[in-house]
């Protein structure tokens, strides 16, 4: 198998991901608190990031496109393209019963091409899930049956590139077009077969720029003439304030209408964030990992007010992950082994209580082919609590990535 | 390269594996749990507002053109007048030696004095008429029909079961023609009132018992055989119009009058501008109080009324109806009350006029007489609309 053949098969698998992850998601449901804000916010380096605990701000290197920090992808060699496919578990409790539910979504597709390895020069153009609403709640009591649904979401349309102007230091920008509509529904079924049951539905697309960039540098050694610090890599990610426009629609339907009752525009506000990242590499084979997330939720606007369920939100992790060993034959220590820890203040505030969520993660990645990788990560863990009449969720999440590489754009002595 | 190609396979079953599990337990009903997270502003919250009409008047309409009866006779200051026609002639009465002819029409109605005598002339119809719009005044018409009758009965009373016999003229019979003449001119026969104490109704075409329908019998001599034998035809179309005295009825805002048969309709107007815009509309109630000491009722009185929708250009939206269901409400008081919430989700949509008709239930079947208390009555007894909404956005 070549790697033409490599790339094709990674292509034509992830088409097929992206169509059934779609068709799977239409069907789904997920957690109540995507209700809030533009929904549950999704951070995806890439299933191998994500199996360390969603950490890799600081990582560079080959073999992998790092959706986390647009300076990581000046380690790349080859022309690679990576997507993913996410299935996810909730187990929801709150004080009144619990209830399962379960959904698939596509994680994205990246695509990045270098252009000169000596200057680090590589280009990105990569799309991704931002934020992800899923729920049906129901409210019911004597009088009327109230369902609430929300779908949708915003998405990450991004083109951006890498430059390693000055040795051991790496910088990175990516243009974002966030963009997506999320949809919430409620059906009033009343009691009392005399009463009219009514729909309203509101539908809100957004759509706005804003600018990622990152910086990944690894001579704290050389500076310090720490030797022992030739290994440690620091990185930082910011993202700019966007703010998005939107375009609101609200329709009621009776029995009799199907009434228009609203068309506005407003703004909302996706917040200055900020990244910091530390990696360590231990005899050239494992490494170690830690990333800090910060995004200033707080000052964000939604039709020109804050919600009140918002606040902002940080997260912390770690991880820690085994390189394969490239000149062995034995299967198993071709394959990378991965494990991590996070935390995350999320930035919901629900009836004034923070809503936090903590998660171990691990996963694997097994070579299918000379540069193409599956790679397999797990994420395990709870989000809020069912005091103060909130819910709490135990979650997993399985993520799927392909990965490949094929030498395009090079020089053959490159090559 | 077989360890390659097997870890491709292994790729391939992963991902068919991570589909799978994305279909599996994949659920879209909404439960319950976590709705304590759902914030206050998305709940339904109901509200409920009342509004008196703002005008209320009452108006003289056309029935609809299905009736199953046909009304005849007079009473007090109605008169009602029935026009027939037998369709679908054989032409096998071209030959016949015809003998004598009768219309049957068999009684199923009153209003009025049930004793009453019963008289009537049958008269031949000489022009063409139609059964949606033909009001008294066209049947009264100068060269509607032919002034002098081809005949007349005069009954003592006749019977809420009984059936009656007209005789009809044989020329008259021959003037109609047959079904495979090109030329249409069976219009048929018009049936005059004579009487002062009651209006008769007769099943029709259209009644569900078929020995209930009318006949037109016609006797014949068999040539070859020397015997009489009948010929029957049962199929044809009606039409009655029927009027009141002068009244002062559509000045009475006292009032609205709902007079079936005749046909008399209450009209109500309402204003809604309390309402926010945009409201979801779940329910609304129209109670329209019944004045019974001038309500005219009797044993085959439906107790039943129709609000029915108009729309901005006046129209008498039939299809859109709410049927009366009526309530004592102590101290002898009725009260009908209407389920109108479709109109009001019009309104608050599209219409500027907020208008709703007042009819009788079958009101082109009976004469019955409903009166209620209109928009210029005490506070208490004036048409009431009770709307209970939301706002859903």
């Amino acid at each position: 198998m070549n790697k033409r053949h490599s790339i094709v098969s990674v292509v034509i698998s992830l088409q097929v991901l992206t169509c059934l992850a779609g068709l799977s998601t239409a069907l789904a449901s997920g957690s109540s608190y995507s209700r809030f804000g533009v929904g549950d916010l999704v951070r995806f380096g890439s299933s191998r990031l994500d199996a360390m605990g969603g950490t890799g701000i600081a990582l560079l290197g080959d073999g992998f496109i790092n959706r986390l920090n647009p300076a990581g992808l000046a380690g790349i060699t080859h022309t690679r393209i990576s997507g993913g496919f996410e299935y996810s578990s909730f187990f929801s409790r709150d004080n009144h019963g619990s209830d399962r539910y379960s959904r698939g979504t596509f994680k994205g597709l990246a695509f990045a091409i270098p252009v000169d390895k000596a200057y680090g020069i590589t280009l990105l153009l990569e799309t991704s899930p931002y934020s992800n609403v899923n729920y049906a709640l129901q409210q019911r009591d004597t009088i009327v049956t109230q369902d609430f649904y929300g779908t949708g979401g915003l998405s990450l349309l991004s083109f951006g590139g890498s430059v390693t102007p000055v040795n051991k230091l790496s910088l990175g920008f990516k243009l974002n077009y966030l963009f997506g509509r999320i949809q919430q529904f409620g059906r009033f079924d009343f009691v009392d077969p005399t009463f009219l049951d009514s729909d309203i539905s509101r539908s809100d697309f957004h759509s706005g720029f804003n600018l990622t960039a990152g910086a990944i540098y690894e001579g704290t050694g050389d500076l310090l003439s720490a030797p022992s610090l030739s290994p440690l890599a620091l990185g930082f990610v910011i993202s700019t304030p966007a703010k998005l426009s939107v375009n609101r629609e609200s329709i009621l339907t009776t029995t009799e209408s199907f009434d228009t009752t609203a068309t506005s525009s407003g703004k909302v506000d996706i917040p200055l964030a900020l990244g910091f990242g530390v990696s360590y590499l231990f005899d050239s084979r494992y490494y170690l990992t830690a990333d800090v997330y910060l995004q200033n939720w707080e000052s964000a606007k939604f039709f020109g007010s804050h919600p009140a369920e918002i606040r902002n939100s940080t997260r912390v992790g770690v991880g820690f992950e085994s390189l394969p060993q490239r000149e062995t034959e034995a299967f198993w220590r071709r394959v990378a082994y991965r494990a991590g820890f996070y935390y995350n203040s999320t930035y919901y505030r629900i009836n004034n209580k923070p809503v936090d969520e903590w998660f171990v993660t691990g996963g694997v990645g097994v070579p299918i082919g000379p540069d193409a990788r599956i790679d397999i990560g797990l994420h395990v863990g709870f989000r809020g609590t069912t005091a103060d009449n909130l819910q709490r969720d135990t979650i997993v999440r399985l993520t799927l990535s392909l990965s490949a590489s094929e030498a395009w754009f090079m020089k053959l002595e490159d090559e | 390269m077989r360890l390659i190609e097997t870890n491709m396979r292994l790729a391939i079953a992963l991902c068919l594996f991570a589909v799978t599990l994305g279909y599996i337990g994949c659920s879209e009903d909404p439960n319950p749990v976590g709705a304590g997270l759902l914030p206050g502003a998305d709940l339904l919250k109901i509200d409920t507002v009342s509004t008196l009409a703002v005008r209320s008047y009452s108006q003289p309409a056309i029935p609809a053109a299905s009736t199953t009866r046909l009304l005849v006779g007079k009473v007090d200051d109605i008169e009602s007048w029935g026009v027939l026609s037998f369709l679908v002639l054989p032409d096998s009465i071209r030959y016949m030696n015809i003998l004598s002819a009768e219309v049957i029409l068999r009684s199923e109605y009153h209003y009025g004095d049930s004793l009453a005598p019963f008289s009537l002339t049958a008269h031949k119809v000489l022009r063409a008429w139609g059964t949606d719009s033909l009001t008294i005044d066209s049947l009264k018409a100068a060269g509607f029909y032919e002034p002098n009758p081809m005949s007349s009965l005069t009954l003592p009373s006749v019977g809420d079961t009984a059936s009656i016999s007209i005789p009809i003229d044989t020329t008259v019979i021959r003037s109609w023609g047959t079904i495979s003449d090109t030329t249409f001119q069976n219009f048929g026969l018009l049936l005059q009132p004579t009487n002062s104490g009651v209006v008769k109704g007769f099943a029709m075409f259209e009644a569900s018992d078929a020995s209930h329908r009318p006949n037109l019998l016609m006797r014949f001599l068999r040539t070859e055989s020397g015997k009489i034998d009948t010929v029957t035809v049962n199929i044809g179309i009606s039409r009655y119009g029927a009027r009141i005295g002068n009244t002062s009825w559509s000045s009475d805002s006292t009032h609205i009058y709902v007079r079936n048969g005749v046909s008399y309709r209450g009209m109500l107007e309402f204003d809604v501008s309390s309402l926010p815009p945009h409201a979801a509309i779940h329910k609304a109630v129209l109670e329209l109080t019944l004045d019974r000491s001038q309500s005219g009722f009797n044993a085959y009185t439906v107790d039943s009324t129709l609000a029915v929708f108009v729309s901005d250009e006046g129209v008498v939206v039939s299809t859109i109806i709410g049927l009366s269901e009526p309530a004592e409400v102590g101290d002898g008081v009725r009260v009908h009350r209407f389920p109108v919430g479709q109109f009001v989700q019009r309104w608050v949509r599209a219409t500027t006029q907020r208008r709703i008709a007042i009819a009788g239930y079958a009101e082109q079947d009976a004469l019955d007489l409903f009166v209620f208390h209109g928009a210029a009555a005490p506070q208490a007894l004036r048409p009431k609309l009770t709307i209970v909404y939301s706002l859903i956005q």
